[in-house]
């Protein structure tokens, strides 16, 4: 049940408004599992499907949204610390892997999740064919080995701020950023009690906030665990302000 | 005869007829939505994706001979829904009959309920073979006779006409639903109905069209908590104030209408706890139910699920007293169902007349007879190949692995945009409708 977590790209990116942010990438040397990959298969064709408009049905989606949430729970259970990211290419572990996806506003960034691949079971191949294309990264490669490395026994994020920033990357990124956001397609900001395609759309965003709530530490998910119950916008503006700060203490530790 | 005795394994069946067309290339306004024999089982509705309605009328001019086959002739056919744009919503709803449901009859004339996604309409059919004729003021063409050169008067009489089938809408019933329409079920009191979509039910009187009773809700306040829809609902045949609804989770809930206004508390769960050796990431998707029947007796019902059908005496809510596996080979399968969407498939079933056979559709156009009494189940298909006038279906045999048989088909080769989601049984008789994707199918037992 030994892992090594060796943090080795810090990459800038850019988002569509031009804001830059810091992502961390990881490899990992354990071991993939069949079940893991058929289990991020499921949950990436969920996203898909959930994605797909053609056939708006509200059965379907809370079933996809079941099935989600159930494979979420499942990954939770089965590691009791906050999760480590992991998005990783078929090209061996030793190599450079791409980064978390690129934060485009729509949902769709979803569809390169990061895969919480247990760190004793071992890492899930998870192609990211869009991050691969899109990303404009300047690579930083640094390490981080001492205060990174881990044990089995303790998270890979000795500072939470580190976690609530991707995850409230994350967040940002499933939520969307106010300005780029085509809202009527995603978000309704008016009530949407009577609407079958924004109600699909809500168990989305439900769906997503809870997947970002996966992939968040303990002390963040405050932030993201108001996302049900409040509008998105409302969760990409609390994403702002922490972003904000969480740079600046970032900036700081490096 | 009469589905008695046996019905799925003594009796062979046989082709009769195909309706629709026989080209390949299937125009999506004649797809199949619904199926659905009337009371005496002389009426064979069916429903398209385009809002049309043909029924068809047995052909009862030889059914005093047993030996001879009776036919089923189209009798009406007329567009019952047409498209329409919720401009609110900037939404489409569809004009694809979700349902048609026959009321008893009561006089001459026949009626039928038919549903789409958001409205449901009253129709009467009624012939007409006579007509009027000697008016005094008109020529037989309609033309006005001059008065003054009227020198008698005579009384006008009816005289006989070629039949003249007539559809008209008598109720349209709309407005009252969010969410889209999967269940329309006729009262055994004949004067109310229930339609429901996927969070709510609501009860209708026939007579009136402005208002609605909803009668069950499970719409959370949150729409972000929503966990489970409503797929399926029917009426108990002879009590009149119970129904039953099943869920996108595997359950049905009875409801007695005399304990509340609002039946948001069931009186009777039924649930089968969870196999946990089969368990897997489709297993709630595959425990969705997509139809629910009552038994002609009142004492059991049936639910479909995607691998299963399960026959649930009504007084017994732990488990089902039956369980027929329908294709127990897609099992290992699941996951390529799912990439192609075939998993979210919602399946009908239908029972024979006296409740010992059981039907339902499958993929490759097969469908499966389940047999109660006997204990035993047949597969057979329906395609033109096997559409000789008279020609006895031949059991089908589906090999899920290993050394495929002669006759045999591999799981492999199935064709699954063949689907049978529709088939419906003649009420007293051992015929059988099934439909395909566009072509309707009418199968009658041998007789020697």
């Amino acid at each position: 049940l030994n892992y090594e977590i060796i943090l080795s790209i810090k990459a800038t990116l850019k988002n569509q408004s031009g804001l830059k942010y810091v992502s961390w990438i990881f490899e990992s040397e354990a071991q993939k599992t069949c079940y893991l990959q058929e289990r991020q298969q499921m949950l990436r064709l969920c996203l898909d499907k959930l994605h797909d408009s053609r056939m708006p049905s509200l059965h379907r989606s809370v079933l996809l949204a079941n099935t989600m949430r159930h494979i979420q729970r499942e990954m939770t259970q089965e590691k009791g610390d906050p999760p480590a990211y992991l998005c990783s290419t078929t090209i061996p572990h030793s190599q450079v892997f791409t980064p978390l996806c690129t934060p485009e506003p729509q949902i769709q960034s979803l569809d390169c999740i990061p895969t919480l691949s247990d760190m004793d079971q071992g890492y899930v191949d998870l192609t990211c064919s869009r991050c691969a294309e899109e990303v404009e990264m300047e690579i930083d490669v640094s390490f981080f080995p001492s205060a990174f490395a881990t044990s089995s026994s303790s998270t890979p994020f000795t500072d939470s701020s580190l976690l609530g920033l991707t995850s409230l990357l994350e967040a940002g990124n499933t939520l969307g950023y106010l300005t780029d956001l085509s809202l009527d397609d995603i978000f309704e900001d008016i009530d949407t009690s009577m609407f079958d395609s924004s109600e699909a759309a809500s168990i989305r965003t439900c769906v997503l906030c809870s997947v970002s709530h996966l992939l968040a530490g303990d002390e963040e998910t405050k932030v993201l665990s108001d996302c049900p119950s409040t509008s998105p916008l409302q969760c990409s503006h609390n994403d702002f302000n922490d972003l904000d700060h969480i740079m600046e203490v970032l900036v700081g530790l490096v | 005869m009469a589905g008695a005795g046996g019905g799925g394994n003594d009796v062979q069946w046989c082709f009769s007829q195909v309706k629709g067309a026989i080209d390949d290339d299937v125009a999506e306004a004649d797809i199949i939505s619904t199926v659905e024999f009337n009371h005496s089982g002389e009426l064979l509705a069916t429903g398209d994706k385009g809002g049309r309605v043909v029924i068809f009328q047995q052909d009862t001019e030889n059914k005093s001979q047993p030996q001879c086959r009776s036919e089923y002739n189209v009798y009406s056919t007329f567009q019952s829904h047409e498209p329409e744009f919720d401009y609110l919503k900037s939404l489409e709803i569809e004009e694809k009959i979700n349902k048609i449901r026959w009321l008893p009859q009561k006089n001459a004339a026949q009626f039928l309920l038919s549903t789409n996604d958001k409205t449901i309409k009253l129709w009467k059919i009624s012939e007409r073979d006579k007509r009027p004729e000697g008016y005094n003021l008109k020529e037989e063409d309609g033309r006005c006779r001059d008065s003054t050169t009227i020198t008698t008067l005579r009384v006008p009489v009816f005289r006989p006409m070629d039949l003249m089938v007539e559809a008209s809408p008598r109720r349209v019933f709309a407005n009252a639903h969010t969410y889209h329409i999967n269940s329309i079920s006729v009262n055994s009191d004949n004067e109310t109905y229930l339609s429901a979509d996927d969070l709510r039910i609501n009860l209708w009187h026939l007579e009136i069209t402005d208002r609605s009773f909803n009668i069950v809700d499970i719409k959370p306040a949150n729409m972000e908590e929503l966990t489970e829809v409503i797929t399926a609902a029917e009426f108990h045949p002879h009590q009149c104030n119970t129904f039953v609804y099943s869920s996108s989770k595997g359950t049905i809930r009875m409801c007695d209408m005399r304990a509340s206004a609002l039946c948001d508390k069931h009186s009777k769960l039924f649930e089968e706890p969870e196999d946990p050796s089969n368990r897997s990431f489709f297993s709630e998707i595959i425990s969705s139910i997509s139809d629910v029947k009552f038994s002609h007796s009142g004492r059991y019902m049936m639910t479909r699920d995607y691998l299963s059908v399960k026959i649930w005496d009504l007084n017994m809510e732990n488990r089902p007293v039956e369980t027929y596996q329908v294709h127990e080979y897609l099992r290992s399968k699941l996951c390529s169902l799912y990439e192609n969407d075939c998993i979210f498939d919602k399946f009908e079933c239908c029972w024979n007349g006296n409740d010992s056979v059981v039907m339902t559709g499958s993929y490759n156009n097969f469908f499966r007879m389940l047999d109660r009494t006997q204990r035993r189940d047949v597969t057979l298909e329906a395609s033109r190949e096997s559409s000789k006038p008279r020609q006895v279906l031949k059991p089908r045999r589906v090999c899920a692995g290993g050394k495929r048989k002669k006759d045999e088909i591999s799981v492999d080769s199935l064709d699954f945009n063949k689907k049978i989601l529709h088939t419906a049984w003649h009420p007293q008789e051992n015929i059988i409708a099934v439909a395909t994707t566009n072509n309707l199918y009418i199968f009658q037992e041998k007789v020697n």
